[in-house]
């Protein structure tokens, strides 16, 4: 059988995703960042080989995307987050046309056509501010988990207002409404809210129609998910499986596509292919 | 076409664009000439060359600090002019005899109130350049500037700056400006022979040398390129829109991802070269008109339809399928641009925004979004 990979190499984790030749999702995977990129890609893709009892050498074309994604030697080729991200979110949803993608340490927004391209994108990457990794350090600071982040903003009774921009500043005002006595629950929904006003900020550089949904790590945060929604007056579409692996999918569809097209020796065509079978 | 003549001119353009101080011009000072530096497109090199002396454009990619600036202009300066100022309080620009600041922007401005404070030795002297050139007001008022500029440069560098050696510098200079548009001819054809980076590095290279050095070199590049058959593959054609860019790293960067930069609406780019200084009439007359109307203007000028014109007329001219524009962070001149071409005008091309510094270290941040933009671009041709 033969095998399609997408491999995204993020700051915070690595990512695979496998398609066989009719464009079926085998499997996922998802592991932590290891401190070099293409020990990561190798390390996520055997993993991922192995967990499904198949072999590197039934791959016939790998598409490397993320941070990382020039660092995989054994990439045949690679694509931009942005067209990955998009891709994956709309052959895992056709009726998607805004994909917002919240990763470790940058965020994006990206405005999706009917056939499947990136017609515009508006991008994070100076700071940490919309990020995980902004959450992680207030995380640190209150002395909680990020999966607790969730939980904790439901019981928010008053959202603490969070106002700085930087992520550094924002967490020595976390500090000091601890001091202050304001309950962590309404410090987290804060939290959210002040992300959610950043990617707001980020939607409206470009035309966000609906259906809109999110990817990246952070999307499983269902609490940031309904501030976002309560800010943007978007609905966002949950899309199946985990919003993390999004990127690597849409380097797989597009590994499937760039093979097809290898074969026949056209050039280069993004577009993405109609119906989806999703595991 | 002589390939060992075409990589000596551009080994040595090269070599002069990379330098603190060209051997060129240190030969040219070594044997007694005085040497004036300046920024911005505004500023009339003819009435430099005129007083007999070279004329350099400020530059400090050779001086990535900027500790000792810091500590005289505040957060809120550009970092071209802080690197620029910063070289010079370090006495990096002891070849200069001098230096001519407009009042183009605030970060310009103030740098010349530090510099006559802190670098006496070496004069400077500030052109009050107009916020508007649609008005004769605004027109008498410039050449006024440069009659002034005339008189000072003739008080600090003990010479008369005659109309005939006006008339003189101005031919020179248009023979740099119709080579340089020889070259960007080139990059109309489908497959350019030139990458942008190189565009750049010839065109700075031209800032920092007597012209009369300069000129003959890049005629040698010029008629060996215009040999050349270029190689086709580029994913897109794309415009370079921004603030102040001499460094071609950042070029490469753009075009590592597999686009050719062919035109630019920038002033160490196309600004220079889009329009002669008339050779009838007096010669301050045919200079004012050349800077503050006929030549492509910064967005310091307003109104602003006449760059957005220009920017379609390139965008028609030179088939260009996207454009990257790129403001240096803190630039209020160049603030606004981007809205302008997004939002107000309707072009028929796509835009990257990008910000960055005088010295930019993110390379991967910049290569990520030209790519997804280049996929965009790739992608609408489905």
């Amino acid at each position: 059988m033969k095998l399609y990979a997408g491999i995204d190499i993020g700051s915070t984790t690595g990512k695979a995703a496998l398609l066989d030749a009719e464009q079926n999702l085998l499997g996922t995977c998802i592991i932590p960042a290891t401190e070099r990129p293409e020990k990561t890609a190798r390390l996520c893709l055997d993993q991922l080989l192995d967990s499904l009892d198949l072999d590197m050498l039934q791959i016939a074309f790998v598409t490397g995307t993320g941070y990382g994604r020039v660092r995989i030697p054994f990439a045949n080729d690679n694509v931009s987050e942005i067209t990955c991200h998009a891709t994956g979110a709309k052959w895992l949803c056709p009726t998607i046309k805004t994909v917002i993608d919240i990763g470790g340490q940058d965020c994006k927004v990206m405005a999706v056509l009917p056939n499947g391209r990136v017609s515009d994108f508006a991008m994070n990457d100076k700071c940490a501010a919309g990020t995980g990794r902004f959450m992680d350090g207030q995380a640190r600071a209150m002395g909680v988990r990020i999966d607790e982040f969730s939980d904790l903003s439901q019981a928010a009774t008053a959202p603490a207002r969070v106002s700085a921009q930087c992520s550094v500043f924002a967490e020595s005002e976390v500090i000091a409404l601890i001091n202050g006595g304001t309950e962590v629950s309404d410090i987290v929904a804060g939290i959210h809210e002040s992300i959610a006003s950043r990617l707001v900020g980020l939607l409206k550089r470009i035309e966000s129609l609906p259906d809109v949904t999110v990817t990246g790590g952070c999307a499983k945060n269902k609490g940031l998910i309904s501030s976002l929604q309560d800010m943007s007056g978007l609905s966002i579409v949950q899309l199946q499986g985990d919003p993390q692996t999004v990127g690597a999918i849409g380097a797989a569809v597009l590994a499937h596509e760039q093979a097809g097209l290898a074969s026949k020796g056209t050039a280069r065509l993004l577009a993405v292919p109609s119906g989806a079978n999703a595991i | 076409m002589d390939e060992l003549r075409l990589s000596k001119a551009l080994e040595t353009l090269t070599e002069a664009s990379e330098a603190a101080a060209s051997r060129e011009l240190l030969a040219w000072r070594a044997a007694g000439g005085k040497v004036v530096g300046y920024y911005c497109t505004y500023v009339p090199e003819e009435i430099i060359t005129a007083a007999g002396a070279v004329a350099i454009r400020l530059r400090a990619r050779t001086n990535p600090e900027t500790d000792t600036a810091s500590a005289y202009m505040g957060n809120m300066c550009c970092s071209y002019v802080k690197h620029t100022f910063d070289m010079a309080m370090k006495g990096k620009y002891d070849f200069l005899d001098g230096v001519v600041v407009p009042t183009c922007c605030d970060s310009i401005r103030h740098m010349h109130e530090n510099w006559v404070q802190y670098i006496p030795s070496q004069f400077s002297h500030q052109i009050e350049v107009p916020r508007r050139n649609d008005q004769d007001a605004h027109v008498a008022m410039f050449r006024d500037q440069l009659v002034r500029f005339r008189e000072h440069l003739e008080s600090a560098l003990g010479v008369e700056i005659t109309d005939e050696r006006l008339h003189d510098a101005i031919k020179l200079h248009n023979e740099t400006r119709a080579l340089q548009r020889r070259l960007y001819e080139l990059r109309k054809r489908e497959n350019p022979p030139i990458s942008g980076a190189l565009t750049l590095t010839l065109i700075v290279a031209g800032t920092s040398m007597p012209k009369t050095d300069y000129n003959p070199l890049l005629r040698t590049v010029v008629e060996e390129l215009e040999q050349v058959q270029g190689v086709p593959g580029a994913r897109a054609r794309l415009m370079f829109v921004g603030s102040c860019l001499d460094d071609p790293a950042y070029l490469d960067v753009i075009e590592g991802q597999g686009g050719i930069v062919v035109c630019d609406s920038q002033c160490f780019g196309s600004f220079q070269l889009s329009a002669d200084v008339s050779e009838e009439g007096d010669p301050l007359d045919a200079i004012t008109k050349n800077r503050l109307v006929d030549q492509a203007q910064c967005p310091h000028v307003s109104p602003s339809n006449q760059r957005t014109d220009y920017v379609k007329k390139i965008i028609e001219d030179f088939k260009v399928d996207g454009i990257v524009c790129s403001r240096m962070a803190m630039c209020d001149n160049w603030a606004g641009e981007n809205f302008l071409l997004n939002r107000v005008e309707k072009l028929p091309v796509p835009v990257l925004n990008v910000e960055r510094e005088y010295f930019s270290a993110a390379s991967g941040q910049l290569s990520t979004r030209v790519q997804a933009f280049l996929e965009t671009i790739e992608g609408a041709r489905v």
